[in-house]
């Protein structure tokens, strides 16, 4: 199939696209999921913002502290740039898991974020990191919005444009895992992903645990701070990663679909919640993170 | 309009766009760059892939004007036909190309990959290949070629091949199409230049069943572009309908209209045809075709059909029900009344399609002034689709000319005159314009041909030591909407295999064929596939049941060499098969007590490893006197010209058309060895209906046999010819023969040259005629037929090593043997690889490929991400044991092969997975075994393993 006529427009600064933007315009990325989605018609559109030509949006500045991304950075970029992994090593991991090579070469993060599928693996990672996204519009100017509040239905409001996002690189000694389940197939779409980190103290004991799921409940979630809290204060083992496991996946809420019943999901989670918390338990130390 | 100017392969081009335009739409069509092909458009298949600056992008997911200022490269810009780089040079090497559909866009995505990791390792390749697809290869030589290109050589040696030494016969001859598939050079129907054709897009049903009231195409009439729209009604007063009504007992005739008027079928049924300047214009238009539908309920379960509780697929019929037959011989009865034990097992095959990498097409160009019609269309079966297609559109066979292209794939699926190529033809010559339709992705997995959804209830009556008394069988099969091919047809194979390679005394066999509302089934590559699983997998389960080991049970059945020729259950010949010695050979590569061994000692460290173990016998080639004998209507001849120009130069032509199988380097091969010549100088022209002769076509792997089998005999009648020439000009010597296009004759030191050619042979016989000898016409040209034996069989042993997880319930194919027995071997690379594709094909409906409808009957497949095909992450490295047995019954002692693959690794895997989780105590028995349904299965059965009750 071939797409339905549109409008195209190439703003050619960030003030210009937040300018002319009215409703209904759909704006263009990495276009991986977008151009799928006009070519089969599910899609139709008044006007096109491609915002590939807006300078600055490529930026991406790993420094002290924070990981600040462009909204059009690309997934190749997250996945095979030095200073990119130093800093957020478990964002690199799962921007490798994204589609293929074609995909991330092409696919951004900002655009993942804006089109918020709930299985996607780097909305899971801003999730896990409490990952800050700066949205622009001309009604509202500038506006600082956690990425979790963007994955929900209505979350990024008519008319804004999200320009980067800040993720905080992980503190020194801090390890983490990530892991994905695909859908059987060259797709390979992800079924359910898991992503995490661990602090440890001394003799070992855990003094911090995040993790993050995707693709098992209607957007992605992270475990509880409550909750975390309550696992504290142990020496990682299997029971105390079974235990995380456990937590994350009473918390799904999964759907059974023609590639997957729910409570495979369920299990998937938990399954892969062991592993990635053995991972990040085994990376976490006061070295710095392996 | 928006003007976009861009490089492609270091060469400027501007040129004016829609916003909307594609970019590989842009490089093909207004660049001209056809060498970057279409498979999907939603960004799943790969096959677009071109760089952009140098780093691999998907040309479907990219807007034309998103070009401005770039610099790509394209296939085309890789290296010429007569100067491959090093690259595309691998890949012919190492036979990575079948039908190189999907090649441009794995030349393209391995060139950056290694262009960034030079001496990759082969697990580094398959994760940068596992975003292209391909259909024909199973992958494994496109990983060769991949090494090789890295610099790296991890190629398995090929095992012995048949063939006499220094023959054309039994060379692993690189192909001679590779050279144009890896350059972009080729010409698929979609490249083939139709000045001034118009475009088509089908108005489809987005319910499966439904009474069309009323249809308004004013709006789509009126809209920017648009030629006409036309539905059913139009098409009825211009075409015949299609009528499948074999005189065959148990079946029910059925016709189908060329576009449904009543009502519709299954979501995907066409029901109006927009015609417009482009694809864009077109879908725009029939987005406007108001069809008014009134929903009557879905027929999705063949049970409920065959318990008269769904509604009627076919109002002129008194049931869904469409077929049935029986089969049987020997006293069943009185076996089961004997029998130690009775086993009884059950098998679902899911709905499949075959999914070409190339989607359907045609393009049809009507000369009113001579009344002929010429059509370019990819069918596996030139001339009976001109005979058929000629009929529905009440034309004389002489006014019809198709043409096949170079073709993307078909595996049975393009056998058919479908109702889109009636329509694009009927259109051409009302419209008196050229029209074309290429199919889109979602169109060919909703709309096109689907297979295999049978199921099968077995009854084995054994003795206590495990031997076969007698079988019983129920075979049912869902065969969807319409009858594109008889009814009985799939089925009645699957009937007659099914005694396999064992000695069945008793056998009686149901075969009942319903309708239903999904897509039309048809014959997909190995139609009787389901046969090898459900008979192997029947002997483990005697096996299981009675304490023994797999081995053991086929050991004590299996039909031995010296026992043949053997008549089986149900009345087939077996002659010049080697079951016992496949089994044999392959046991011998492989350490069965070993692997136990490790079975034991993985699962007490909870490893689930498996080995399924499937013997095969496939029926191929399928001459005239089986469809008489089946009650299947069709013939199985096949002809056959080979001609010597003045010049000596030699061409050859059959009725059989390829679709990646390399005809062209095979037929080469077979004329050469029996002319005299060499493979290189014999020219193979195939497809054209006005340059081939009639024959029915590629189809039940036949090629081999039937194509090659009569070019053998044409070029042997020819040589005969040549001889008696020379002889004449040589003053009567005898014991002359031909070797490399020179006239040799046998002396003592053995043959030495006369000093005459082929080519002086051909100058005598065209230009001084009257030096022929008495009796010889002019020229040097043989044309002939020749009907194969009813059947040649081939016989395979597959052994399938799987580890399972027993969370995820993921499926690792460990290792793959198969000891194949296709008789001669013309080209064993070639033979290889149809071994590799064909295991990969059947291997991908375990695990993974499935259509599936909702309980509305809505397709929820239509498009690649949801209808999944396995990647190069999945495939297995298939090792090859030749044991080549020529045929007694076939010019040259060919056999046919290609579809045994699929029997075999539907059962050897299915069998390795129920080996891997044997102390689960569950079986797997309906396909697929996706990971998800595998864990759901298993459910915490096994030790360790969480399941339901510990969510």
């Amino acid at each position: 199939m071939k797409p339905a006529p549109f409008e195209y427009v190439r703003p050619e600064s960030l003030d210009e696209l937040v300018g002319m933007l009215t409703a209904g315009d759909v704006l263009l990325a990495g276009g991986q999921s977008l151009l799928p989605a006009l070519s089969e018609r599910r899609r139709r559109l008044r006007r096109l913002v491609d915002v590939n030509a807006v300078p600055g949006l490529e930026r991406c500045e790993a420094g002290p502290g924070l990981l600040r991304a462009g909204a059009l950075t690309r997934h190749r970029d997250l996945a095979g740039r030095a200073d990119v992994r130093a800093a957020v090593p478990v964002l690199a991991e799962a921007a490798r898991h994204v589609g293929h090579e074609a995909v991330r070469v092409r696919g951004t993060l900002g655009g993942s974020i804006a089109n918020a599928d709930p299985a996607a693996e780097l909305p899971g990672v801003c999730v896990l990191l409490d990952a800050v996204a700066r949205v622009r519009s001309a009604a509202a100017g500038e506006r600082a919005v956690p990425v979790a509040d963007l994955l929900r239905p209505g979350g990024l409001a008519e008319g804004e444009v999200i320009t980067v996002v800040e993720v905080p690189a992980l503190r020194p000694g801090e390890g983490w895992g990530f892991a994905e389940l695909s859908r059987p197939g060259a797709y390979a779409f992800p079924l359910v992903t898991v992503s995490a980190t661990v602090m440890r103290g001394s003799g070992g004991v855990v003094t911090g645990v995040r993790a993050a799921v995707t693709g098992a409940a209607g957007a992605p979630y992270a475990l509880p701070g409550e909750e975390a809290a309550g696992l504290l204060g142990a020496v990682p083992s299997a029971a105390w990663a079974g235990a995380v496991a456990g937590r994350l996946a009473a918390a799904a809420r999964p759907v059974s679909d023609h590639y997957a019943s729910a409570g495979y999901r369920r299990r998937m989670v938990a399954h892969l919640a062991r592993r990635v918390l053995a991972d990040a338990a085994g990376r976490a130390g006061a070295g710095g993170t392996p | 309009m928006i003007e976009v100017s861009f490089t492609v392969n270091g060469r400027p081009y501007r040129i004016a766009v829609e916003p909307r335009t594609l970019l590989s739409d842009a490089l093909r069509e207004q660049c001209g760059l056809t060498g970057t092909h279409a498979g999907c458009e939603h960004g799943v298949c790969g096959m677009c892939t071109v760089l952009d600056g140098g780093q691999p992008v998907r040309s479907c997911l990219m807007l034309a004007v998103q070009a401005e200022g770039r610099v790509f490269t394209t296939v085309e810009g890789l290296g010429a036909p007569d100067e491959l780089s090093p690259l595309q040079d691998a890949f012919r090497a190492e036979h990575g190309v079948q039908c190189g559909f999907c090649t441009p866009g794995i030349l393209l995505t391995l060139r950056a990959y290694l262009d960034q990791h030079p001496g990759a390792s082969e697990a580094e390749l398959r994760e940068a290949l596992s975003g292209n697809l391909c259909r024909c290869t199973g992958y494994q030589n496109i990983v060769a070629a991949a090494l090789r290109a890295a610099g790296r050589c991890g190629v398995p040696e090929p095992g012995e091949c048949s063939g006499e030494r220094g023959s054309p016969l039994g060379a692993a001859a690189v192909r001679r199409e590779d050279a144009r598939l890896l350059t972009g050079t080729a010409r698929f129907t979609d490249d083939v230049p139709v000045p001034g054709a118009v475009h088509v897009h089908f108005v489809r049903s987005p319910h499966a069943h439904a009474r069309i009231t009323g249809i308004d195409t004013s709006a789509a009439r009126a809209a920017d572009g648009v030629t006409g729209v036309f539905t059913g009604a139009d098409l009825a007063r211009w075409t015949s309908p299609a009528r499948m009504a074999p005189p065959i007992e148990g079946l029910v005739p059925m016709e189908t209209e060329t576009l449904p008027s009543g009502k519709v079928r299954f979501a995907g049924d066409p029901v109006a045809v927009v015609v417009a300047a482009d694809r864009y214009r077109a879908e725009d238009a029939g987005a406007l075709v108001r069809v008014e539908y009134e929903p009557l309920p879905p027929v999705l379960d063949a049970e409920e059909s065959l318990a008269g509780d769904a509604a009627l697929v076919d109002d002129s019929l008194d049931s869904n029900v469409v077929f049935r037959g029986g089969l049987s011989s020997g006293d069943a009865a009185a076996a089961f009344a004997r029998a130690d034990r009775v086993v009884r097992t059950r098998f679902s095959h899911q709905r499949m399609t075959h999914a070409p990498m190339e989607t359907r097409g045609c393009a049809a160009v009507w000369d009113a002034g001579r009344g002929e019609l010429t059509v370019h269309t990819g069918t596996q079966v030139p001339h009976p689709f001109r005979t058929q297609l000629a009929a529905r559109l009440r034309l004389r066979e002489d006014q019809v000319r198709v043409i096949v292209p170079d073709v993307g794939g078909a595996f049975g699926q393009k056998l058919v005159v479908y109702r889109e190529d009636v329509v694009v033809a009927a259109l051409a010559m009302r419209l008196g314009r050229p029209v074309r339709w290429r199919e889109d992705r979602g169109e060919n997995l909703m709309a096109a041909a689907s297979a295999r959804e049978d199921s099968a209830e077995v009854e084995a009556a054994v003795t206590a030591d495990g031997r076969i008394l007698a079988l019983r069988a129920r075979l049912l099969s869902d065969f969807g909407a319409y009858s594109f091919f008889p009814a009985n047809y799939m089925l009645r194979v699957v009937a007659m295999m099914l005694p396999g390679v064992y000695r069945v005394p008793a056998y009686s066999c149901e075969m009942t064929v319903v309708l239903s509302t999904k897509v039309p089934a048809a014959p997909m590559r190995a139609p009787m596939a389901v046969c090898t699983w459900v008979t192997e997998s029947t002997v483990d389960a005697v096996a299981r049941e009675l304490g023994l080991d797999p081995v053991e049970v086929r050991e004590r059945n299996m039909l031995r060499e010296e026992e043949l020729p053997y008549v089986t259950a149900s009345g087939e010949t077996y002659e010049d098969v080697t079951p016992y010695r496949a089994f044999g050979a392959v046991l011998d590569r492989y350490d069965y007590a070993g692997f136990r061994r490790r079975q034991r000692e993985g699962r007490a460290a909870g490893v689930y490893r498996g080995v399924g173990l499937a013997c095969v016998v496939e029926p191929t080639t399928y001459g005239s006197a089986f469809y008489r004998s089946a009650g299947i209507p069709g013939s199985g001849h096949e002809s056959a010209w080979v001609r010597i120009d003045p010049s000596g130069s030699v061409a050859a032509s059959t009725g059989i058309a390829a679709a990646g199988q390399g005809h062209e380097t095979t037929l080469a091969q077979v004329v050469a060895a029996g002319l005299g010549v060499r493979p290189e100088d014999v020219a193979v022209r195939l497809g054209d209906t006005e340059v081939a002769p009639y024959g029915m076509g590629t189809r039940g792997a036949r090629s081999g046999t039937a194509g090659g089998g009569t070019a053998l005999l044409a070029a042997r009648r020819l040589k005969e010819k040549v001889l008696a020439i020379a002889r004449e000009m040589l003053g009567g010597e005898d014991g002359l023969d031909v070797r490399d296009g020179e006239v040799v004759a046998a002396k003592e030191d053995g043959w030495v040259g006369t000093g005459l050619s082929v080519a002086d042979i051909a100058r005598t016989a065209y230009l001084d005629p009257l030096s022929l000898p008495e009796g010889l016409e002019p020229g040097l040209a043989v044309q002939l037929a020749y009907d194969p034996p009813p059947m040649t069989y081939s016989n395979a042993v597959h052994l399938c090593e799987v580890t399972v997880d027993p969370v995820t319930g993921q499926v690792r194919i460990e290792r793959y043997l198969v000891a194949e027995d296709a008789g001669t071997v013309i080209n064993p690379a070639v033979v290889e690889g149809q071994v590799h594709g064909a295991v990969m094909l059947g291997a991908g409906g375990v695990l993974c490929e499935g259509i599936v409808y909702d309980e509305a009957g809505r397709n929820l497949a239509g498009s690649f991400r949801d209808y999944a095909l396995p990647s190069v992450r999945e495939a297995p490295a298939v090792e090859v044991v030749h044991c080549g047995t020529p045929s007694s019954r076939t010019p040259g002692g060919m056999k046919g092969m290609s579809e045994g693959g699929v029997m075999g690794s539907i059962a050897a895997v299915t069998a390795a997975v129920n080996d891997a989780i044997a102390p689960s105590g569950v079986t797997v028995s309906r396909l697929p075994v996706t990971p998800p349904r595998l864990s759901d299965l298993l459910d915490g059965r096994l030790p360790g393993v969480p399941g339901h009750q510990d969510e």
